[in-house]
Formats: C-alpha cells, structure tokens, sequence
C-alpha cells in the first residue's frame, strides 16, 4: 500500500526495508519556553544539544514595563557570561522614518550585551516582537556571530526593525542561550524556541 | 535527537497570470509559517496578504528598503492604508523573492505579526515588519500585487514549523 | 523539508569554493556559510555565481557598515561587477582573529528554465566600530539549470576553517 502525505499530495514507497528510506528534515525543533502568566525574568536554553552544526532562535517578545514603548533592550547571554566586554555589536535598523546604522565594540556603547529587543509593557496591546536569531558553527572553535532579524510594528509611530549581528567574543561552543529583557519581566505569551540545523 | 519541521503544506505554481494567489485551510498545527514567493508580476506593485481575507482596515507597517542608490525607512498606520494588508513585499518584471515569517499564526492570545525580505536585482533590497490586529487564528491567506498580475511562472510555497 | 546535501569545511586555504553536482530533485536551495578570508584588509567581497558563468548576473543591495547605510547595483560599477552576484563584505585578515562571517543565501526553482532570483543576508562582526549587515537581491538572466554554486572573492583566498553547507528545501 502506498503512502500518502495527506499535505504535499507526497505518494511514496512504503516504510519496508529495502525501500527508499524517508527523508526528514535536518532542521529540528529542540526546545520551547513559553511565559506563564507570572511573567519571566529571564529565560534560558540550557544545555544545548551538541550534535547540531547551527542553531536559529524564534521568539516573540513583551515586557511588563507598561510605563514605556516601542522596543526596549534585551540582553543575550551565552554560557552565562555576562561580562561587559565580550560582546560586540552592529546593526542596520528602519524605525519609518529614518534609516540607519550603528554598532561598536565590546568596550564601546554598542557593545554590552544588549541587542535583539523586546516589545515594551505600553505598546498597543496583544504586539510583541519578532526575533529570529541564527548562530551558525556553533560548537566550533570561532568567535562567534549572531545573526539576528528583529521587528515590530504597533500601529503607532514607534515601530522599527533591525537586520544585525553580535560577536561573543568566546571559542567556547555554546551550550547554553539565555534572553533577558531589561523590563522587569517577559510578560505572558512571550515565546522562545530553540532550533537546530544538522549539517 | 529533535523534533524534525520545516514542512511544505502548499505549493502553487502559476501556469498562467493570475490577480492573486490564495491558500485555503491552513493547517493549525504548526507554531509560525513561512512563506517563500519567488517569480515576476506584470508590473512593480506591493505584495499585500490579508489573513482569513480579512479586508478590513486594520493593517500597519514598518519597512527599511535600498533603491539601489538611496535608502530609506518608512511605515504606514491605520486607518489609512488599512484595508489593503499586511506589506510582504515587492514584485517585479524581472524576478524577486519574498521570505516571510508568519509567527504564532494559529495563538489567538495575540495580534498577527509577520516580518520580511524582500529582494530583486531591479528595484529594492528591503525587509519589512507587519501587524494584523486580530487575535483570530489564521486559515487562510489570500496575496495579491497592488497593480497588475503575478507572471505565470511564479511559486508560492507555505511550509509550517511546529514549536 | 529542510535536507543537507553538502558541507565543505575548509582544512586549508582556498582561492575559491564551488559546490557541484548539485542535485536537481528540490525546490530551492539554501546555502549556508561561515567565510573569511586571507587578505590584508579589514573586509572583503563576498561573491557568488552559478554553473562557472560570468555573464548576465544583476544585483541591488541594502548595506550598513556600523556607521552609515547605502544601497547600490551592479549598475553602479560596471564590469566586472555583472560577472557575479556580489552578497557583501565580510571578514578578512585584518579585522578581529578567528571572527567569521554569516552568510545565507536562498536560490528559488534552481531546475526551473525560467531566470535565477536569489536572496542573500551576509552579517560581518568585528570588534570595532567597523561591521558589517548586507541583504542583497540578485539575478542570474539565464533559463540553464543550477548545477553548481561558486564562491569567491578579491580579497585574497577562503582561510581554513570556512565553512560551506548546501541545503535543499522540499
């Protein structure tokens, strides 16, 4: 009996041995966190399965700072280091009316650890923020490079979203990813998800 | 050893020109959507994509774009360019691509978000954040060019990632 | 469906880096780097192009270098700046050690007849003031099927330690 992948119209071979075998994909879910209503004052993915050569990072981000708007700052935090001087940073960003770039080293106002951004407490309600983060060769011996592709728009003037990259200073493979919005908390439905890409 | 995702749900081809495209009972198991639109259009237009065909005035953007010489951000609020959609981007004569990432497309605890790229060798290197203000789940999308036709030739492939 | 068809990890250096026998049975391909490269400059080009051509290739690009932003096209420079798609400037000998670049590029309907439409983000780091963000549109006007992918620059050769992953989308 064939099968058919009901989604694709897919008809293939059947499971028996000898037949071609099927293919899934090298791109996996590792891990969710989702906020609860308490709000989190941080999350983090740890212990990072090794066996992976890339990881990308999808989340929607609020904070609880409901006396601010349009995108505050987010801290990452790889391997639990929070050191002041091991991040670098630059970015290009549109905040709809003017469009720029910016960034310095890990000594510099760019630097920190701070990059990404979370959506404020006292945006229009039901927003958040999208950050999809790429980090490739994660476990080799580099520096690395995180990629990041973060936006939101919140019907108002304080919208805006930055294509940018933060370097860790750091050989370290990285088995740890924490995300830390300088509101006090991630407000409920806050979402992070941790991929992994074979390679 | 992770869940593996990153799976096509649709696919269309255009076999000839048509004023918009439309993807029917989308599946409300995935966590985001992606939707990768490639080909050429009648005209330069903009890409707009109303959620469930959803026409009314409830849309906004924010967008960062290269002419190829100038660069500029802009945005557009509602009520204003409202009922048109969510901006995804930007066809062409001569071929463009369209990465959008639909997120959290099913949770009905929040407003719709979708951000993109969009590219082409003749007209615009951009990329574009969008806001539905609806907490309804997404089933469908219906796309289509603000001027035009979308070429025959061109592809529109949803794929889902699970979360 | 997200599938690795290739990796290439540079054990030396190299002048260039191309991924042939590409197979023809996806949709798209996606190609995924980690390049820098051995010149005596802080950045260096980053160019891509298909099935060994040097002709009929177009391009616009979006461009932040830490300080400014621009945007240009093949158009602006002339030859031989229509012989490839150029995806950025990305790490070379002199920016900061042991920093790579990130480099992902989408090539839609490889195995169609129709032109080649390609979409490129390429993210340079360096601890300095200096980086670079590049999201770039390009074309390649010719009905062949993809077959290969070149990498090359004009700043010097890939340095060990470059990496190269091919994915095709399903």
């Amino acid at each position: 009996m064939s099968i058919t992948r009901f989604s694709t119209g897919f008809v293939g071979d059947t499971a028996l041995a000898g037949n071609t075998s099927f293919s899934a994909s090298d791109f996996e879910l590792i891990s969710t966190i989702r906020v609860g209503s308490a709000g989190a004052s941080s999350i983090t993915f740890s212990n990072i399965p090794q066996e992976y050569k890339h990881l990308q990072i999808r989340a929607l981000t609020r904070g609880t700072d409901t006396g601010s708007v349009g995108i505050g700052n987010q801290f990452i935090i790889i391997n639990g280091d929070t050191a002041s001087t091991t991040y670098a940073r630059h970015e290009i960003i549109g905040n709809g009316s003017t469009a720029y770039s910016q960034g310095g080293s890990s000594t510099s106002t760019y630097g920190n650890f701070y990059a990404v951004g979370c959506a404020a407490g006292g945006n229009t309600a039901n927003t958040f923020n999208i950050n999809i983060i790429d980090i490739l060769d994660y476990t080799s011996s580099k520096n690395k490079t995180i990629k990041y592709f973060t936006g939101a728009d919140f019907n108002t003037s304080n919208g805006m979203l930055s294509l940018g990259s933060i370097l860790w200073l750091n050989t370290s493979a990285i088995t740890s990813f924490g995300l830390d919005p300088w509101a006090p908390l991630f407000s409920q439905y806050s979402k992070f998800s941790l991929y992994g890409i074979r390679g | 050893m992770g869940t593996p995702t990153y799976t096509l749900i649709q696919e269309q081809i255009l076999t000839s020109s048509q004023a918009a495209v439309t993807f029917l009972s989308i599946p409300q198991i995935y966590e985001d959507l992606v939707l990768e639109i490639s080909g050429t259009a009648s005209t330069g237009a903009t890409y707009w994509m109303r959620p469930n065909s959803d026409a009314s005035d409830i849309y906004s953007y924010t967008q960062i774009y290269g002419t190829g010489s100038t660069v500029a951000s802009g945005r557009a609020t509602s009520p204003g360019v409202g009922t048109a959609g969510m901006d995804i981007g930007y066809p062409a004569t001569t071929g463009t691509i369209q990465l959008v990432n639909i997120m959290s497309y099913a949770n009905t605890n929040m407003f719709k978000m979708a951000i993109a790229t969009h590219t082409g060798s003749e007209n615009y290197a951009a990329a574009v954040v969008s806001l539905w203000r609806s907490t309804a789940a997404i089933t469908s999308l219906y796309l289509y060019p603000s001027g035009g036709t979308i070429s025959a030739g061109s592809t529109f492939r949803l794929y889902g990632l699970v979360a | 469906m997200l599938k690795l068809i290739k990796t290439n990890v540079l054990d030396t250096a190299a002048a260039s880096v191309t991924i042939d026998n590409i197979p023809q049975e996806f949709k798209s391909l996606k190609l995924i780097a980690s390049p820098r490269f051995s010149g005596a400059f802080n950045f260096a080009e980053l160019r891509i192009s298909f099935n060994g051509s040097a002709t009929s290739f177009s391009w616009r690009r979006l461009q932040g270098n830490g300080s400014n932003v621009f945007s240009d096209a093949n158009t602006t420079y002339g030859s031989p700046y229509n012989q490839f798609i150029l995806s950025g400037s990305t790490n070379a000998a002199n920016s900061t050690s042991n920093t790579f670049g990130s480099f992902s590029v989408d090539i839609s309907n490889y195995t169609s007849s129709a032109n080649k439409v390609v979409s490129s983000s390429l993210l340079s780091e360096n601890n300095a003031n200096e980086g670079y963000q590049n999201l770039v549109g390009g074309l390649w006007s010719n009905s062949a099927v993809v077959t290969s992918i070149s990498l090359s620059t004009n700043g010097g050769n890939f340095v060990a330690g470059s990496t190269f992953y091919l994915y095709g989308i399903a």
